[in-house]
């Protein structure tokens, strides 16, 4: 399938907040009780629709552990959106955030789009952070907020969605160079103005060949 | 824990086989039953208890055995001494009759190892996403037909640089025409999904383990032990005993008698470790650090292999089980402390072993030559990346090529499957044979190994908050981003020589060494210069790539010839041979390239065995095999980066175990042919430590 642009994220996070069971519920549409912890990084795509555009979403989920958050660090630069989870059951994820943060705006690029993500809002019974230290966290580091439950499926689309308007917002308002791979922000084949030797045999659905 | 034992004997043997024979008092048809068992830690008791899970049958049955010609009552311990001591060879042959059969019992298969029946039913990857695509992986490479460009690249490759791009298609024919023939039996134990009693014929059985050993039970033949393992694989029920041999959990020259007490005092070793931080927690004592450690563990068992049978479903105690063995060695081993990978190497551990001690010890050893994956510095791993990609590049220019093109070649992908050595890559129990056979395709530790496995390289001492927990670090993936740089940046030579130099230096601090991890640090990063320094230059490169074929029955000498391997290509002279490593990004535009531009990104020659995959060249066979599988739907279907890797998830638990191995054993045959065995002339006994055991004995956390 053809695309007006393809954005990449990041998923990050302590470990255990349930960053691939929300990719999984978003790309697939379930949820699975017991997920595979993940090792390194793993990835999904799925494409979505803004204001008419076909967007692809290409996502990292990475792995929370420290031991792995170098390889956080070294794709924050290539993604155009963040999906910052915390646990609302743990404080203690919810208290690790502003290191997330730090890192996450150190090494991206200073205008990826950060959504903060209060996730497994199913488990109202054992919260532990108040949605309105979520909201007042996001407020402060101007990021913007969500609950969500990737067990419902409860706000993960619009967790998803929101962050791909804004980013395509600040496209629309020239903020983003789109020229610029690094940016985490691509324009699909058809759209591309400059890219007259397409592959041959191409049937759409890939975004390989052209880049350079 | 170590179990005390029952009998009245000790035996020299580890493993009794046994065949047991059942009535379905419904159907009135017979079941069979084959397993072994360990004489001196199996009890009347445990018998009875495995007897009835391999049955899926209540506790209502009575035991019988075969005594010459009559069939005698098993009722005690001391019934089993006799039935054990009389057991008609190769089998004691039990018979099992069924008071009143009652409903089966609740499936908890802590004896799965035990169980041959289970070994190899299927599971199906639950965790795999857009599973609406399955990938075509099945398909071998001769079966696709290649799109007209690559075609045409392939011609172009194979008219100006001949024997280059054909070393993969060699390497695949090989694979199908010189191994089915001699595994055809084989083949059939692999297409069993279907839970029957069929046993690959060929792997390593209880009888085929006795002819290694000799009069005392010694092991006097590991060489050769390790070679049938690495063949074939071994038979479910000797696991338990082969895999603490292929580990290096004993020390060397132990009698079967020894082992047992060696295994005993080891279990017994475990158990204290285990009460200094248990009772913490039962006293209340649990410091920040400990907690710290548990909360982490917890959450990973929790969500470790839970789909296999050993590990599902609520409340299954190998889940609590795993979790005090991961934080007993996180607690004992503060340079590693836990990460997260570990759980995922220590479920087959625990599958296999069944006891707690047992497993520990066990994963103690496999995590000696493993805990460099989790190091912080990310050397291992870097090495690996940078090894597989080279491979790649060796093997398969035309896809490396393609891999580039979509800035893919950093393998990022493949990271899991390093870490894990490619455990979550195959089903859990063909994960069992590709460990196994990985393990055999290492050399056996060597003389040194005087002391056995190490359970700890700090002992966890409650007090002493210092020593608790590794500070949280950049951790294993820290040098990722340098070698994905390293691939990209113009003069990797200069890179390779800084890299020789800092080895070289590192190789001084070995010297004076203070802490165990200071010291381990250093080591790792010395091992290198240690090689380096101690060689003599080689000058065997000029003639590459004869292409004569090796026969198969030579490969396996040569195999042989790896264990015993004394030396090493220094890495300086390896990767002199890696020519244009300094990729031109501005290439990636074009669809064809010409051969000029092809032939300087080849690399000419791999590392030496020592060297490839940072002391696992097998490794990188094992991972090569699962990439150049797909190469061609990947290329047909013009994926890029996201969907390679994307599609390489879908592939969890889901690689083909029998094609994976058949295509890197035979390349890593092919591999070995190579000239590497005229530099041990060269270097005869001049190392000693650095063999290719070296980073695998890990002395700096041991007294040898």
């Amino acid at each position: 399938m053809s695309y007006a642009y393809l954005f990449k994220y990041i998923i990050i996070g302590d470990t255990g907040v349930g960053k691939s069971c929300l990719l999984l519920q978003f790309t697939d549409k379930r949820f699975q009780p017991v997920h595979d912890l993940t090792i390194g990084v793993e990835f999904g795509a799925r494409m979505i629709n803004i204001e008419g555009k076909q967007i692809k979403l290409q996502i990292w989920d990475t792995a929370g552990q420290e031991a792995f958050r170098s390889i956080t660090r070294s794709y924050y630069r290539g993604a155009a959106g963040a999906l910052l989870v915390y646990d609302i059951t743990r404080r203690d994820t919810f208290n690790h955030l502003t290191t997330w943060l730090e890192d996450a705006r150190q090494h991206s690029n200073s205008n990826m789009v950060i959504m903060l993500i209060g996730n497994k809002s199913d488990l109202e019974s054992r919260r532990d952070v108040k949605r309105e230290e979520g909201e007042a966290f996001a407020r402060e580091h101007g990021l913007i907020f969500m609950e969500t439950s990737a067990k419902t499926a409860a706000n993960v689309e619009e967790a998803f969605i929101n962050t791909a308007r804004e980013i395509y917002d600040k496209i629309q308002e020239g903020v983003f160079d789109i020229n610029n791979e690094a940016n985490g922000i691509k324009i699909g084949p058809q759209h591309s103005p400059a890219n007259p030797n397409m592959p041959s045999g191409n049937q759409g659905g890939s975004s390989s060949g052209g880049c350079c | 824990m170590a179990e005390p034992n029952p009998a009245m004997f000790e035996y020299d043997c580890e493993a009794v086989r046994v065949r047991a024979k059942r009535i379905n008092p419904s159907t009135g048809t017979e079941e069979m039953r084959k397993f072994s068992v360990d004489p001196n830690l199996t009890s009347y008791d445990i018998l009875r208890s495995i007897l009835g899970r391999a049955f899926d049958i209540s506790d209502q049955f009575l035991i019988f055995f075969l005594s010459g010609v009559d069939w005698l009552p098993l009722i005690s311990d001391w019934d089993l001494d006799i039935a054990i001591l009389s057991a008609a060879e190769p089998s004691l042959l039990l018979l099992l009759s069924e008071v009143s059969p009652k409903k089966l019992a609740a499936c908890e298969p802590t004896i799965i190892s035990t169980t041959p029946t289970r070994v190899r039913t299927s599971v199906k990857a639950s965790g795999s996403r857009n599973a609406g695509r399955p990938p075509s992986g099945a398909e071998s490479l001769k079966e696709r037909q290649p799109s007209p460009i690559l075609a045409s690249l392939r011609q172009q490759m194979e008219r100006n640089l001949p024997g280059l791009s054909s070393r993969l298609h060699k390497a695949m024919t090989m694979a199908e025409e010189v191994i089915v023939p001699k595994g055809q039996q084989l083949a059939s134990l692999f297409d069993v999904d279907d839970g029957s009693q069929t046993r690959d014929p060929a792997s390593v059985s209880d009888q085929d383990f006795g002819k290694f050993l000799n009069k005392v039970g010694e092991l006097s033949q590991p060489k050769e032990l390790r070679l049938a393992v690495f063949q074939s694989g071994i038979e479910p029920p000797l696991r338990k005993v082969l895999w603490k041999h292929l580990l290096g959990v004993y020390p060397n020259g132990l009698t079967g008698r020894q082992r047992v007490d060696f295994i005993k005092q080891k279990c017994a070793e475990y158990e204290c470790l285990k009460n200094v931080w248990m009772e913490m927690i039962l006293q209340g004592r649990v410091t920040d650090d400990l907690k710290h450690i548990t909360n982490m563990v917890k959450k990973d068992v929790l969500r470790t292999d839970r789909h296999a049978a050993f590990f599902a479903g609520e409340g299954n105690p190998n889940v609590s089980i795993m979790y005090n063995i991961l934080t007993t060695y996180a607690l004992n081993h503060p340079s590693v402390g836990y990460c997260q990978g570990m759980s995922d190497l220590l479920s087959p551990i625990m599958a296999v072993m069944i006891d707690e001690g047992q497993a520990y010890v066990s994963f103690c050893a496999l995590m000696t030559r493993l805990k460099s994956n989790f190091m912080s510095d990310g050397k291992a791993m870097t090495k690996k990346f940078e090894h597989l990609s080279q491979s790649l590049l060796y093997y398969d220019p035309e896809f490396f090529y393609y891999l580039k093109q979509r800035h893919a070649d950093d393998l990022l992908y493949c990271y899991r499957w390093l870490v894990l050595e490619m455990k979550r890559e195959f089903s859990f129990e063909d994960a069992f044979t590709v460990a196994e056979v990985i393990w055999a395709s290492l050399p056996p530790c060597h003389a040194n190994n005087i002391h056995g496995v190490q359970l700890y390289e700090h002992r966890f001492v409650p007090k002493d908050a210092k020593n608790v927990v590794r500070t949280p670090n950049e951790g294993a993936m820290a040098n990722i981003a340098i070698l994905k740089k390293r691939l990209h940046q113009s003069d990797s030579r200069g890179f390779i020589r800084n890299r020789i130099k800092s080895a070289d230096m590192a190789d001084d601090e070995v010297k004076a060494t203070r802490s165990p991890l200071q010291k381990s640090l250093s080591l790792m990063s010395g091992k290198y210069a240690t090689n380096h320094e101690k060689e003599a230059p080689d000058k065997t490169h000029e003639s590459e790539n004869k292409d004569n074929s090796p026969l198969p029955a030579k490969k396996i000498t040569n195999l042989n010839e790896f264990y015993q391997l004394k030396t090493s290509v220094s890495e300086s002279e390896a990767l002199k041979d890696v020519a244009g490593m300094d990729l031109d990004d501005s290439l990636g535009t074009n669809e064809a390239l010409d051969a000029g531009e092809m032939a300087g990104l080849l690399v000419k020659r791999l590392p030496s065995p020592i060297e490839f995959g940072d002391g696992n060249p097998f490794l990188m066979f094992v991972a090569l095999s699962c990439i150049l599988q797909h190469r061609d739907a990947i290329m047909e279907q013009q994926l890029d980066y996201q969907e390679i890797a994307m599609y390489f998830d879908r592939l969890i638990r889901r690689h083909d175990v029998k094609k994976s191995l058949k295509i890197a054993r035979v390349m890593f045959s092919e591999y070995l042919n190579d000239d590497w065995q005229q530099k041990k002339k060269q270097d005869g006994s001049a190392m000693k430590s650095p063999s290719t055991e070296s980073p695998r004995c890990d002395s700096s956390t041991k007294n040898c």
